[in-house]
């Protein structure tokens, strides 16, 4: 089965389901040791990016302080990736050691289609654009680190883990 | 623009009547000021005149972050207020008041250090920030509603991401205890600044940022706030759910633990709990807020609810008031350990039995909201209770004495100094180090200062004397400093040491409950201190500077930092005895209070009170040490040049205030 093609756009990833390598695992957050102290988010952005701010992680943490609600957004690392599939021109490439879906930066081209494609991206939480860089981004379980994720070190209420599938 | 690390550039300047916009530069105060307090102390050195009083146009609102609001250093969710504060007593002076929460970061995510704002509006208006663009807006529609209304219509306006803070009735009626609040109870408390936005006609200040702050060595940063927080979340002992959160109660109010900052990474006092959906007692409203520090004593104790002073309340009814006070924009800490305590005193030697007819009764939550609804709105003899106790008992001729034996300086009510404040359990001779931080500060000092005393006194149940001793000598400079069988030697030295650490605080924006980390669980003395493989082991007091080079780019040791915020609160003393005539005659009027006998016995078996000569003979040292004259308390030519505060020595020496 080919790759969402609804505009007729021919994405560049043509891969039989079940042809995809699998990612080893997706981030997942514990809500019941999450604090919601917006961590995640500062120390994802320093180590990608070498700034603070929310608007610049990978991660994103949604809270209503009326309510003490509050979640954590980030790439489900899925087995049937829309924006994989949608990319034009094949700039999502599938981590080999780790399996996760990643945006080559140098490869982007800025269409935006992986951001509209992402079945839960419609708060834009999850494939975000930079705005200086010209390109868009998201998490890919800290591609090519060799600790794992940032966010899963650096929480420190342990709240991040990583979840096999 | 050149961005500058940790910073974002610029400082935005709002006038209300002319409605004129502008911004100044960040580095026209850094990196000299440091920060926040700093930076606020050069702008009211530079422009605020002695006339001018806490309702006048002319006095500045200042919001301030520091280079480290906004980043991923633990406990950095802050940002600070200042102004000429009505609160103070008997005449306003210029002062400040600190907030954690979430608005700091968004601030400079939004592209401002900090906000000046001068001028009255005609008529009730709120900021809006939207990176970068500001603009003033008409909040006729919102004055009068309670600050949490206030934010649920201008997150539906602005959207539901935006952070606020904003006043309530309280404020709008120029209470003199009145917050500045965000979200459901993060406040710039203390000081009455909430009444100086009230007479600016300024409703709130709404904030949206999706910019960066820049790091000046990422990599360093990341390592070392992590092995900060690897050391630091080292489980605490003492860590605990607040005394009245019963476990079966926790699934069905949701309660739940929640940083009450932004960043924070942990504190080893952990006292932020959201509570859900909770049924009022006194209205059948369902209640939700978060819980943390003085708020956990609304609800009372059982077995205090016979005494004269205290009472019981219960959870429900507790959250309840709690969250009343917020939502109407009051001081939690002056009503608890002020007001209340005053009234009930009065009603104990019966001075006054009934508030407009209602008897005060703690254990009434009826009682509370009807108190808490009048003083907001000024209704009745709450008209008079608006203006604080130390007012209060002058215009109403009574319980004048009750007022000093609560509050030991400047209109503000006790804390963690073994006397009035009687939440907090501290003893001699640790609160002789409190009587200097409250003879010399212009506020109450624990904003920013708890890490001697509180560290000292909660810690002692974890860990030795022993080790308690030793670090205090490694960080004082003698085992004096933390012995609880000294007296009254070495105590001026770690009352310096944190009013500088204090002025850290709140320059560089770190939460007072986790900072300074002086302590650790981890280590085999008890001493904080972190190992980076390849960077070497850097001790707990240092932190502060390692993180400061690392966020800004601008090397400093821990001691030329520590002379920075030793010039900062120079520069806060000149202002003083410049404008208020400050000597040290006003520093020793705190006598009396703490010649009363202290709440607890501590290790010395005896109830003692403060000796009035040995503490004389402290502070002459105190002022001996900090290079001003012993005989009227003002800094000296020498220091203040020694300060690189030159131009502030000849500005006191035209006006014959320096010897």
């Amino acid at each position: 089965m080919p790759g969402k093609n609804e505009d007729g756009f021919a994405g560049a990833n043509h891969v039989e389901v079940g042809k995809i390598p699998p990612s080893s695992g997706k981030l997942k957050v514990d809500l019941e040791r999450c604090h919601q102290c917006g961590l995640c988010e500062l120390f994802c952005s320093l180590y990608h990016e070498g700034v603070c701010s929310p608007s610049f992680s990978r991660i994103s943490l949604l809270r209503n302080p009326f309510t003490g609600d509050g979640l954590l957004e980030t790439c489900r690392q899925c087995a049937y990736p829309d924006c994989y599939f949608v990319c034009p021109v094949g700039a999502i490439i599938i981590d080999e050691k780790t399996g996760a879906r990643v945006i080559v930066e140098e490869n982007c081209i800025a269409c935006g289609k992986c951001t509209e494609a992402c079945p839960f991206n419609s708060s834009k939480t999850i494939i975000k654009y930079d705005k200086e860089k010209e390109i868009y981004f998201k998490c890919h379980l800290c591609y090519g680190r060799e600790e794992g994720p940032v966010c899963v070190e650096a929480c420190p209420w342990n709240a991040l883990i990583i979840e096999k599938p | 623009m050149r961005k500058v690390c940790g910073w974002v550039g610029q400082i935005l300047r709002v006038n209300l009547y002319s409605a004129k916009i502008s911004t100044i530069p960040t580095e026209d105060y850094v990196p000299g000021y440091l920060g926040g307090r700093g930076i606020a102390a050069k702008i009211a050195w530079d422009e605020l005149s002695p006339q001018v009083g806490c309702f006048d146009a002319e006095n500045p609102l200042m919001i301030m972050t520091g280079p480290f609001t906004g980043t991923v250093v633990p406990g950095s969710g802050r940002c600070e207020f200042f102004g000429v504060s009505p609160q103070v007593y008997p005449k306003p002076w210029f002062t400040r008041s600190g907030m954690g929460g979430w608005f700091g970061s968004e601030l400079k995510y939004a592209g401002f250090d900090g906000i000046i704002i001068n001028g009255t509006a005609e008529k009730p208006v709120y900021l809006w920030i939207d990176d970068g663009k500001t603009q003033i807006l008409s909040a006729e529609e919102l004055w009068g509603r309670d600050t949490y209304a206030t934010q649920h219509a201008l997150m539906k306006r602005h959207g539901a991401d935006v952070k606020v803070v904003s006043i309530g009735p309280a404020g709008e009626n120029l209470v003199r205890w009145s917050v500045i609040l965000s979200e459901t109870t993060n406040a710039a408390g203390q000081g009455g600044l909430g009444a100086v936005m009230g007479s600016k006609k300024l409703k709130a200040i709404v904030v949206k940022g999706s910019g960066p702050i820049r790091i000046a060595q990422p990599k360093e940063l990341l390592d070392f706030c992590q092995a900060i927080n690897r050391d630091c979340v080292a489980q605490f002992p003492v860590a605990k759910p607040p005394a009245e959160a019963k476990p079966q109660l926790m699934p069905a109010y949701g309660l739940k633990e929640v940083a009450c900052s932004h960043a924070c990474s942990f504190c080893p006092w952990r006292w932020g709990w959201m509570w859900q959906g909770v049924p009022g007692k006194a209205y059948p409203a369902i209640n939700t807020s978060l819980i943390k520090c003085l708020g956990n004593a609304f609800p009372g104790s059982k077995e205090s609810a016979g005494t004269p002073k205290g009472w019981y309340l219960g959870e429900e009814a507790g959250l309840e008031v709690s969250a009343l006070t917020n939502k109407f924009g009051l001081n939690q800490w002056d009503l608890v350990l002020g007001l209340l305590p005053w009234l009930t005193e009065c009603k104990s030697r019966h001075l006054i039995d009934k508030i407009d007819g209602l008897e005060i009764d703690l254990n009434n939550p009826e009682f509370w909201v009807s108190l808490l609804k009048k003083i907001s709105y000024r209704e009745g003899i709450g008209n008079i209770l608006a203006e604080g106790a130390p007012r209060a008992a002058d215009i109403m001729g009574i319980g004048q004495d009750i007022v000093r034996e609560l509050y030991p300086a400047y209109g503000f009510a006790g804390h963690w100094d073994g006397h009035g404040d009687k939440f907090n359990q501290p003893f001699f001779p640790f609160w002789i180090v409190s009587a200097i931080q409250w003879a010399t500060d212009t506020r109450d000092p624990f904003s920013s200062a708890h890490g001697y005393m509180q560290n000292i006194i909660l810690l002692s149940k974890a860990l030795s004397w022993k080790e308690i001793i030793s670090i205090g000598e490694f960080v004082y400079g003698s085992p004096k400093a933390s012995d609880p069988h000294s007296g009254y030697e070495f105590k001026a030295e770690p009352a310096i040491w944190h009013q500088h650490e204090s002025i850290l605080k709140d320059s560089l924006a770190l939460c007072d409950q986790s900072w300074p980390k002086l302590y650790s669980f981890n280590s085999d003395d008890r001493y904080a201190r972190v190992t980076i493989p390849q960077y070497g082991t850097i001790e707990g007091k240092a932190f502060e500077a390692y993180l400061y080079h690392k966020v800004t780019g601008t090397e400093i040791n821990e001691n030329e930092l520590r002379k920075r915020a030793e010039a900062i609160f120079n520069l806060e003393r000149a202002l003083q005895v410049r404008n208020y005539g400050r000597s040290r005659k006003d520093d020793l009027a705190i006598i009396p209070y703490f010649e009363t006998p202290e709440n607890i016995i501590g290790p010395s078996g005896k109830r003692e009170s403060l000796d009035r000569e040995k503490f004389i003979t402290l502070m002459d040292k105190y002022y001996q040490m900090r290079g001003w004259n012993p005989k009227n308390g003002w800094p000296t030519e020498a220091k203040l040049k020694e300060l690189g505060l030159a131009d502030v020595a000849r500005e006191l020496g035209n006006l014959t205030k320096i010897d």
